[in-house]
């Protein structure tokens, strides 16, 4: 069950802990949308877990995700089959983050972070649909300087429309 | 739109040319809803995994035709037409669930899991008023449309029809092959992964029963040396169209010298994984294979990649979009480092899957491509003129199960 937010307020309402989750995602979201994609696994630690997981499988309590990288060499791993070996028609993406909610995890000098996002995408004939809108749950290291150490997105659209290239 | 008629848009006796039309025609897209999908065809409807326990029902489409995977208090696995017998409302609106009564919102009326219809408010009036009087309304005469069911070591099969031939014969060669997956063992679904597709429903049955692609469209196998066209593998087309198989042995090292020779792009050296335990298989199955796709015609796509086991869903929506339903799967009970490699494998197939994102950019290529053409044709003559029933082709450059697949459409079709 979700903890009721009587239960949550006390523990997250620390600004300055909050300014610094929002920043990271800022920076991880302008790598996403503007590049260069190569700098996407830097916002992981080494053996950080990512995993786009289907609001549907997220509900039913099911384990498979759209992605899942297990070690920041699986991202960059991600990143080369994008860049090398994928053929898609060209677009770009544009991430939305909002509701940023932090505390301190159990895990000492880590916060738990929650957001809600929306990512737009734009194909090179102009049309712009929206890819993805969802949440992402983060567990975040803070020294010696913020980088995610497992970041759960999950999407709650029931079907992606055509394929999704760039991890959100 | 060509002006010929569906009677002679397609000259009999041309295997080798397939018409545009067959992707664009509105007209076509009703014909097989009542002659492919409503015909004399099996159907994947799920997995009996997915339906646990009595009342429990998962709720699906054959052509554009609402179904419901139920399992009835008797313990038995049912396929329903999810459609209230009262006024055709949809039964079940969710995904999944559980129920021991299936009510339609509409009206309630009620029915048990495997369709018999039991209750219909007011069915005697109010007051001596109203209702169906005495004798008016049968119950035991309405309920669900059920439909004819197969259960196969788990794979839950439906047809419409009386006259369609048992599963087994109806799958003939490709039998031994789909029981090496669905062998007897209780299935355990890892989750679903759904993708819409802008591109007639049948360009996807084509891509799959078409190595020629596979070594040349998906360049991260070709670049990090996992499977390329000069491999070791086979297309096997079932007498009856109806079940077709193609495979690739493991071992994708040799010939790389015949795609530098041919100054193919789709292969490049220097490229290793990082993390190369993505491509680590595991022993699983039997058989040296790296690679198996068996299609059922004509909705049913199942994958064997590495140690992912899926099954693909087609459900098509209109004459230019279809919807993908990838059902992941490994065994009950298994080990814990086999079912963390499944999930790991995840990321080859899929909506971003490493060996299957590309096949929609093709498909949507081919169906914008072929817009305003409907007088033209595709050229399928890979590999020789015939269909091989029967017989293995021992090659992955051929288009024969192509030439297969549009010859069982056609008799269905009458075109």
């Amino acid at each position: 069950m979700e903890e009721r937010w009587e239960e949550r307020r006390s523990r997250m309402n620390d600004p300055w802990l909050r300014s610094r989750v929002e920043d990271l995602l800022y920076a991880y979201a302008e790598a996403l949308d503007d590049g260069p994609l190569e700098d996407w696994p830097g916002f992981f630690t080494e053996q950080a877990r990512y995993r786009l997981i289907p609001w549907e499988n997220h509900q039913q309590g099911l384990p498979a995700s759209l992605m899942l990288c297990t070690s920041r060499a699986m991202m960059e791993d991600r990143v080369v089959a994008i860049r090398e070996a994928s053929v898609f028609p060209r677009h770009v993406c544009r991430h939305l983050y909002t509701n940023v909610r932090v505390e301190d995890a159990a895990r000492e000098g880590h916060a738990r972070a929650r957001a809600n996002y929306a990512v737009f995408r734009t194909f090179e004939d102009g049309e712009t649909g929206v890819l993805s809108v969802g949440r992402v749950l983060a567990e975040v290291v803070l020294e010696p300087q913020p980088r995610f150490t497992q970041m759960d997105v999950v999407y709650e659209a029931f079907r992606i429309p055509g394929l999704l290239v760039y991890p959100i | 739109m060509s002006s010929s008629t569906l009677e002679t848009f397609w000259p009999r006796e041309d295997l080798l040319h397939v018409p545009y039309r067959v992707f664009t025609d509105a007209e076509l897209f009703r014909r097989e809803q009542e002659r492919v999908f409503q015909g004399p065809t099996w159907h994947y409807v799920g997995l009996e995994a997915e339906v646990p326990t009595a009342g429990s029902f998962r709720t699906t489409h054959i052509g554009e035709v609402p179904v419901i995977l139920s399992r009835g208090l008797d313990g038995r696995v049912h396929v329903l037409v999810n459609r209230c017998a009262h006024r055709g409302a949809q039964v079940l609106r969710e995904v999944c669930g559980q129920k021991k009564r299936f009510n339609c919102i509409y009206h309630q009326w009620g029915y048990d899991p495997d369709g018999a219809l039991r209750a219909v408010p007011f069915q005697q009036g109010v007051e001596g008023h109203g209702g169906y009087g005495e004798g008016g309304l049968d119950k035991g005469a309405l309920g669900l449309q059920r439909l004819r069911v197969e259960v196969l070591n788990g794979l839950v099969l439906a047809t419409f029809r009386d006259d369609t031939p048992p599963v087994r014969a109806y799958l003939g060669g490709v039998w031994p092959q789909l029981t090496q997956v669905f062998d007897g063992r209780p299935l355990e679904v890892l989750g679903y992964l759904r993708q819409r597709v802008r591109a007639n429903w049948k360009l996807y049955l084509e891509n799959v029963k078409d190595p020629y692609h596979a070594g040349l469209l998906h360049l991260f196998v070709a670049t990090f040396g996992l499977f390329r066209s000069t491999q070791r593998g086979e297309t096997l087309a079932e007498p009856s169209g109806c079940g077709h198989l193609v495979s690739h042995a493991g071992g994708a090292g040799e010939h790389t010298e015949d795609y530098a020779r041919q100054g193919l792009s789709s292969y490049r050296q220097g490229y290793r994984l990082r993390a190369p335990e993505l491509m680590r298989k595991l022993p699983d199955l039997p058989g040296d294979v790296a690679v198996s796709i068996q299609t059922v015609f004509p909705s049913l796509v199942i994958h064997r990649i590495s140690n992912s086991l899926a099954t693909r869903h087609v459900l098509p929506r209109s004459v230019d979009e279809f919807d993908l339903v990838w059902t992941l799967f490994g065994y009950a009970g298994e080990p814990p480092e086999l079912r963390e490699h499944r999930l790991l494998q995840a990321n080859l197939v899929g909506p971003s899957g490493f060996i299957s994102l590309e096949d929609v950019e093709a498909l949507e290529v081919v169906q914008r491509g072929i817009q305003g053409g409907a007088g033209d044709t595709a050229f399928v003559g890979l590999g020789g003129r015939g269909t091989q029933p029967g017989e293995p082709v021992p090659d992955l450059v051929n288009e024969s199960a192509l030439r297969g697949f549009w010859k069982t459409w056609r008799a269905l079709m009458d075109v």
